[in-house]
């Protein structure tokens, strides 16, 4: 016969640690949570843990409001939390970021862990109904809000139960890139570069685990005439010593394909990569160009990362 | 009504199974060297262990060192070492960490961890063995006279059993140096100079994904192909367990160029080294390039 307290583990391990699903992307104005390795998600109903297993698959569409009713809007980072309904049933919730690298300002909402459950807030009842299921950004470009996971932004990323995909930064223009400096400073692609900015397209994603990691690999394509230069993926365009090296090409007559690779830690919340350039002027024999012209757009300057989400 | 046996299948696979936390160091430094060793809760707060008589759930903030010096014999942590990490039943709320030597850097030398008959794994099936399950392993280095764990860059020496991130290793110049590579022949070696070997722990034999690049090859007069790339684990031959290679033919002049690789590697139990080499017919130096850049340099993805 079961002891109590075996009852308890029972019931607080096998229940309440229950969460087979992945928040996803349905539709531009649709969030889901479907079913993955099962489809079943422990929630607490005020009382106790309960094993949800929802009849059809939770959908909010948008425009949609947060806890404290406040329209979800582009640019802004929201964690997602699955609100007890049934034993069939549970809708979304979502809390704002304080700003698109911090969570709440608000000192009423700790969110922590309530029996080793991370919800919303552990030391209210209400708190505890709501799990933690992931975070998501909304499209901050233009235009109306919408829900975003494509391989230059991806803006849905889960707690649990998470998968590696791409994440990826190249030059969409339709002409050639040209980079213009004397000196070996880093600048990214779009930041005071007078040429084919506005195409430039960035490859962006939001981390929730500040311990993970990235690696990954750009491939670079120059031309026809003297260049020195360097190329690397920029991470959210800090200090290059952690976001960038160097893959240095000195050619005479060539296009010539070089690839490097990098790596950094993402920042809680939103992150971006870019392809960086810098022209050199340590070498003796070779004066700096001031210009860099890239041949093939689109084939210069991709940049691929893994990621977590 | 359920029987005493299927209450008896529900009891050991609801309980023994349920492992939310990852360990951790704790307090680290920005190198990533930390006294401490913790773990904590990850996907959930729960640890099942046995307490003796049955598998029991404790639902701890954390769960410390029972001795952040010594292993589970009594004996000073030693630098340069692995120890497997298992997570210890003492109370009803708590657990502690104890830690395991191995007896090299590749080999455990003791028959742990097991799997008990349900499936977990732990030190042994002893009374006292069984308390005991398996979370990770470590490997300690010593600074100066102070022992630490690390999880950084260069040297990433936690690594987990359950429930596995990504992380980035990293080899690189870091000496300010030219890096000279002679060697007669064409088997490619290992570059020996300057702080270049990422190291890692592995658990498992997996494969990883990764890329390297080298600083300008500034042995100017050569014109033979050379191979250069990332290697794991010292193994240099063109079969067999490697990161990566790629190779360039240099025409003459005063003009360099830097191969660039991306690959994946098979890696072995415990320490595994990510380091830097080429090959050529005759020596060739690599620049190892002006700060703030490092010209050579390679990166592996790895789970830890």
């Amino acid at each position: 016969m079961l002891t109590t307290q075996q009852l308890i583990d029972i019931e607080v391990g096998t229940i309440a640690t229950l969460q087979g699903g992945r928040i996803t992307k349905y539709n531009d104005s649709q969030l889901c949570w479907l079913a993955g390795k099962h489809n079943t998600i422990g929630l607490y109903n005020g009382k106790r843990w309960v094993p949800v297993v929802p009849n059809t698959a939770p959908v909010v569409t948008l425009p949609a409001v947060t806890i404290s009713g406040a329209t979800l809007t582009s640019g802004v980072v929201y964690d997602v939390y699955a609100q007890y309904q049934s034993d069939t049933s549970f809708t979304f919730a979502f809390q704002e970021w304080a700003s698109q690298t911090a969570r709440y300002n608000d000192p009423t909402v700790p969110a922590g862990r309530f029996q080793g459950i991370a919800v919303y807030n552990p030391n209210t009842t209400s708190g505890q109904q709501l799990r933690y299921l992931g975070s998501v950004m909304l499209d901050g470009i233009t235009g109306t809000p919408k829900f975003m996971d494509t391989y230059t932004q991806r803006f849905v990323v889960n707690y649990y139960n998470t998968k590696t995909m791409p994440v990826q930064t190249y030059n969409s223009s339709t002409t050639y890139y040209q980079y213009n400096t004397a000196n070996q400073a880093w600048i990214e692609y779009g930041t005071g570069v007078p040429a084919i900015l506005a195409a430039q397209v960035r490859g962006e994603f939001i981390s929730i685990h500040k311990n993970m990691d990235i690696a990954g690999a750009i491939t670079v394509q120059h031309g026809a005439i003297l260049q020195y230069f360097g190329v690397g993926i920029g991470l959210n365009n800090l200090n290059p010593l952690l976001s960038y090296y160097w893959a240095d090409e000195q050619d005479y007559s060539d296009n010539f394909p070089c690839v490097t690779s990098c790596y950094g830690t993402p920042r809680s919340g939103y992150n971006w990569i870019t392809t960086v350039v810098s022209l050199k002027n340590d070498q003796s024999t070779n004066a700096p160009n001031t210009v860099m012209t890239v041949a093939t757009p689109g084939d210069f300057g991709s940049g691929y990362l893994l990621v977590t989400v | 009504m359920l029987t005493n046996y299927q209450l008896s299948e529900i009891e050991l696979a609801a309980i023994r199974t349920q492992q939310g936390g990852r360990i951790a160091t704790y307090n680290a430094t920005s190198s990533g060297t930390s006294t401490e060793l913790r773990w904590q809760p990850y996907v959930h707060g729960n640890i099942a262990l046995w307490n003796g008589k049955t598998w029991t759930i404790i639902t701890p903030d954390y769960i410390p060192a029972y001795n952040t010096s010594l292993d589970t014999t009594g004996q000073a942590l030693a630098a340069d070492t692995n120890y497997d990490v298992y997570v210890k039943y003492q109370t009803s709320t708590s657990g502690s960490l104890e830690l395991v030597k191995w007896a090299g850097d590749n080999s455990r030398g003791y028959s742990g961890p097991n799997r008990t008959d349900g499936g977990v794994f732990v030190y042994d099936n002893s009374a006292t063995g069984k308390t005991m399950r398996y979370v990770g392993a470590v490997r300690v280095i010593q600074v100066l006279s102070t022992k630490y764990f690390i999880d950084g860059r260069y040297q990433r020496f936690v690594v987990n059993w359950d429930h596995l991130i990504t992380s980035a290793v990293n080899a690189s110049n870091s000496g300010g140096s030219t890096w000279v590579i002679n060697t007669s022949g064409s088997s490619p070696i290992e570059v020996a100079v300057g702080n270049i070997r990422g190291e890692f722990l592995c658990l498992d034999n997996m494969c990883y994904l990764g890329g390297t690049k080298l600083g300008n090859l500034n042995t100017e007069n050569v014109a033979n192909w050379r191979w250069a790339g990332t290697f794991i684990n010292t193994v240099l031959a063109t079969s067999g367990p490697k990161h990566g290679w790629s190779q360039d033919g240099a025409s003459s002049g005063n003009r360099g160029h830097e191969p660039g690789t991306i690959g994946t590697a098979y890696t072995r139990l415990g320490l595994n080294y990510l380091s830097i080499g080429g090959g050529n017919t005759v020596s060739m130096t690599f620049d190892p390039g002006t700060s703030p850049e490092i010209r050579t340099a390679g990166s592996l993805l790895i789970y830890t």
